[in-house]
């Protein structure tokens, strides 16, 4: 029996070596490659000033270009929006950029049924998920935000188990070798294509809003006990979208929040209701930046 | 609770230790706590299903008693054919009633009777194909006068119930289990190093090869009407080696386990996908099955003497009925005719006991025939898995049909956001592991086993599926 304690303490000693070696392995790989996602890009911005950050979810990611917004501004513009990202992923973010040094003139977030969803972003987690350990807004995110086991952030590789179809081997494989995303060549914009029908679209805004948002007041005097410029606006809808009046009680709640919400009419300019295409990005980065920056 | 579940990994060493340094004093003990482990982990399943088994246990272990007692050969016939009755009535009312309600309904309507099948509304309850066989071979044997009754519950119950094979086998026969159970076991170093060796390469391939093959081969059935010829042959080629990996990757981890406790079960795989005609598949896949159908019913039925009509009828019968065992649904009686029809050749030529010897490939050409063999016999055995797979019959030859059809042999972009093509470099390392091994129950012992073992790991680690975590395919059979 002794014998077959000393092989089994073996077995876990080695797996817990290997545990730790390919923890190492992953993060540096992570750490040091050419930005393959929009938080290596995040955090490849570590201390340099970008002057308008855009924040919110994929109504920023696929209908603001940030290229558009530098054109009339001259100055440096990225947009950070995360698909079904909620105001909870949105303050996360707004707090790595203060982490990571990364300065700005403004900062825009995106706000609209957002207010009183809960849940989180599809791809902030596991993107984030390489550099859980990178600082405390990072643990807190994925312990309090997420709720996720403490193991996932202790226990040595299982996150990348977790996740191994989206950061295993062969994200790590396309890390090494450099090979390359569109996410670094529209400075986080990325544009929809075609149009569907939007006439038939189910698609619907709440009839009424919430009282309030924690998150939503999080931002707000996180912005101000920073020193941060905070500018909440809202992207538009196609006209077909039902309680279009659902922004205007928003407006209630928020009452510095710019209204896009129609600002685009024709259908060809979106995928669906919810979601512009690049014609209709381009042409809402337009009318953003007549509006914000011309005044 | 599944064997590849952080439950089980914390259930497992809490037995062992039980079993090995506190109830470790007689035999009696030793299987208490067997027996107890193993309705908690039944329970962990289902908690009610548990009376199930503990009522079949005792049936079988009750009527054996009766039929060996029995002064008259009516009163041995009648305890026997209550325990085949209520045995077989469980399991066809469990697993194939509303398979054939609903056959029979379709069958009238197609006669132009409307009528809706009354059909219920139940689980299947886990593993109940597996022990309902143990207790079938069981009453059989002491009917045949093959071996004696067995008094001890606690030692009948565990030959049932023991959790290593309860859920998913191998099949077990009394007189290869029962003489183990009745003996207090000694602990064994090179035994239970063996068995830790099978878990993991249980579990390598359970986690890396069949779990990952089967987010290919799922984006592609799933699909198939919109996949070319490259990605229905690779669907077909991934789902072969997904219920391979899967379910010996399950038998092995069962076999490993059983070895930690002193335990020896049968060998459920002996590394099929080498062989050289579909008989010899059939004696290297799912050989407790197999053989349970050839002791119980084939060889009763006459086997392969008599009139070659009765060798070809017995054929179908215990491939039509061996299809039948995995699931109420057509399919798998389809697979198991394909089977009976590549098997029928082999019988008329007399061919179906050749290649009995472990394969080995030189350079000559012998090999080379040999080599052509085994490739024949694995591109059948997957046109048979189609059927195993698909949804319905029609679906089956439609996907084959799609192959021939299709004729675009270009990368396909799958669901799961990946490439058609892309594991098949995991699937070749792999069959050069197996190939290597073909001499071996396992990959790992022998030399250099401690690289291996770290190889295991590492593959475990790096190449593993959790995500998207798929259940043992014969936990529902």
């Amino acid at each position: 029996m002794r014998k077959f304690v000393i092989q089994i303490i073996g077995i876990l000693s080695i797996s817990l070596i290997l545990l730790l070696v390919f923890d190492f392995t992953y993060t540096t790989i992570y750490e040091n490659a050419n930005p393959r996602t929009k938080f290596q890009y995040l955090r490849s911005l570590k201390n340099t000033k970008v002057n308008y950050v855009f924040l919110g979810s994929s109504r920023v990611e696929n209908g603001i270009d940030p290229i558009i917004i530098e054109k009339h501004t001259h100055k440096k513009a990225v947009n950070l929006g995360y698909q079904a990202s909620k105001l909870g992923d949105i303050f996360s973010v707004l707090q790595l950029l203060k982490t990571y040094g990364i300065t700005s003139d403004t900062i825009f977030v995106q706000i609209d049924y957002s207010f009183q969803t809960t849940g989180h972003s599809i791809n902030l987690p596991y993107e984030m998920t390489p550099f859980i350990r990178d600082n405390k807004v990072t643990k807190k995110y994925f312990l309090e935000y997420l709720g996720k086991n403490p193991s996932f952030y202790y226990f040595p590789f299982i996150r990348f188990c977790e996740n191994e179809t989206k950061i295993g081997l062969r994200e790590i494989f396309a890390n090494l070798i450099g090979k390359k995303t569109k996410i670094l060549e529209k400075k986080g914009f990325s544009p929809l294509q075609g149009v569907e029908d939007q006439k038939n679209s189910h698609r619907s805004l709440p009839n009424s809003t919430i009282r309030s948002n924690l998150y939503y007041e999080k931002i707000k005097k996180y912005g101000d006990a920073n020193n941060i410029k905070i500018v909440f606006f809202c992207a538009p809808f196609c006209r077909h979208t039902k309680n279009l009046d659902y922004v205007r009680k928003l407006k209630t709640k928020i009452p510095d929040l710019y209204d896009f919400s129609t600002v685009v009419q024709q259908d060809s300019m979106f995928v669906n209701c919810f979601h512009l295409n690049e014609s209709g990005a381009t042409e809402f980065t337009e009318v953003f930046a007549k509006k914000i920056f011309k005044k | 609770m599944f064997f590849n579940s952080l439950s089980f990994a914390v259930f497992l060493p809490v037995v062992f230790v039980l079993y090995w340094f506190v109830f470790h004093k007689t035999k009696s003990t030793q299987n208490a706590v067997l027996i107890v482990a193993s309705y908690y982990f039944y329970s962990c399943w289902d908690w009610r299903f548990l009376f199930l088994l503990v009522f079949s246990t005792f049936l079988d272990y009750y009527t054996g008693i009766r039929i060996e007692k029995a002064k008259t050969e009516t009163g041995r016939k009648f305890w026997f054919w209550l325990s085949i009755s209520v045995n077989l009535g469980f399991l066809g009312i469990f697993k194939y009633y509303n398979f054939f309600a609903d056959s029979f309904s379709d069958l009238l309507n197609g006669f132009g009777l409307q009528t809706s099948p009354l059909l219920l509304h139940v689980v299947l309850p886990v593993g109940i194909s597996f022990y309902t066989f143990h207790g079938l071979s069981y009453v059989i044997d002491i009917y045949l006068k093959r071996i004696k009754a067995e008094y001890n519950f606690v030692d009948y119950s565990l030959f049932v119930s023991y959790f290593p094979l309860l859920v998913a086998g191998p099949i077990e026969r009394a007189t290869h289990l029962l003489p183990q159970v009745k003996v207090k076991r000694t602990f064994d170093f090179e035994k239970a190093k063996e068995g830790v060796y099978q878990i993991l390469w249980g579990l390598v391939k359970k986690v890396v090869i069949a779990d990952t093959c089967a987010t290919y081969a799922n984006a592609i059935f799933d699909h198939y009407t919109s996949m070319n010829s490259l990605s229905l042959i690779l669907g077909a080629f991934y789902f072969a080696f997904q219920i391979y990996g899967d379910f010996s990757g399950y038998s092995d981890m069962a076999l490993g386990m059983s070895k930690l406790f002193g335990i020896d079960l049968l060998r459920n795989f002996n590394y099929p996908y080498f062989s050289r005609d579909i008989a010899e598949f059939w004696r290297r896949w799912h050989i407790s099955l197999s053989s349970w159908f050839r002791d119980y019913v084939y060889i009763p039925l006459g086997g392969s003497k008599g009139s070659k009509f009765k060798q070809v009828r017995n054929v179908f019968v215990i491939f039509l009925l061996s299809g039948f065992w995995h699931g109420a649904n057509w399919t798998f009686i389809a697979w198991g005719f394909i089977n009976a029809l590549y098997f029928l050749p082999l019988l008329l030529l007399q061919r179906n006991r050749s290649n009995m010897e472990t394969v080995s490939l030189h350079w000559d050409w012998t090999s080379v025939k040999v080599f052509f063999s085994i490739l024949s016999t694995f591109l059948l055995t997957c046109l048979a898995w189609v059927f195993f797979r698909a949804k319905s019959i029609g679906g089956a030859f439609d996907y084959i049909a799609r192959i021939f059809t299709n004729r675009s042999f270009l990368p396909q972009y799958l669901e799961n956001e990946r490439y058609s093509y892309e594991i098949l470099l995991l699937v070749l390392l792999f069959i050069l592991v197996e190939w290597n091994a073909r001499a071996k129950i396992e990959p790992i012992s022998g030399k250099y086993s401690w690289v291996k073992v770290t190889l295991c790991l590492a593959a475990l680690l790096a190449l593993g599926t959790y995500s998207d975590y798929k259940e043992f395919i014969y936990f529902q059979f």
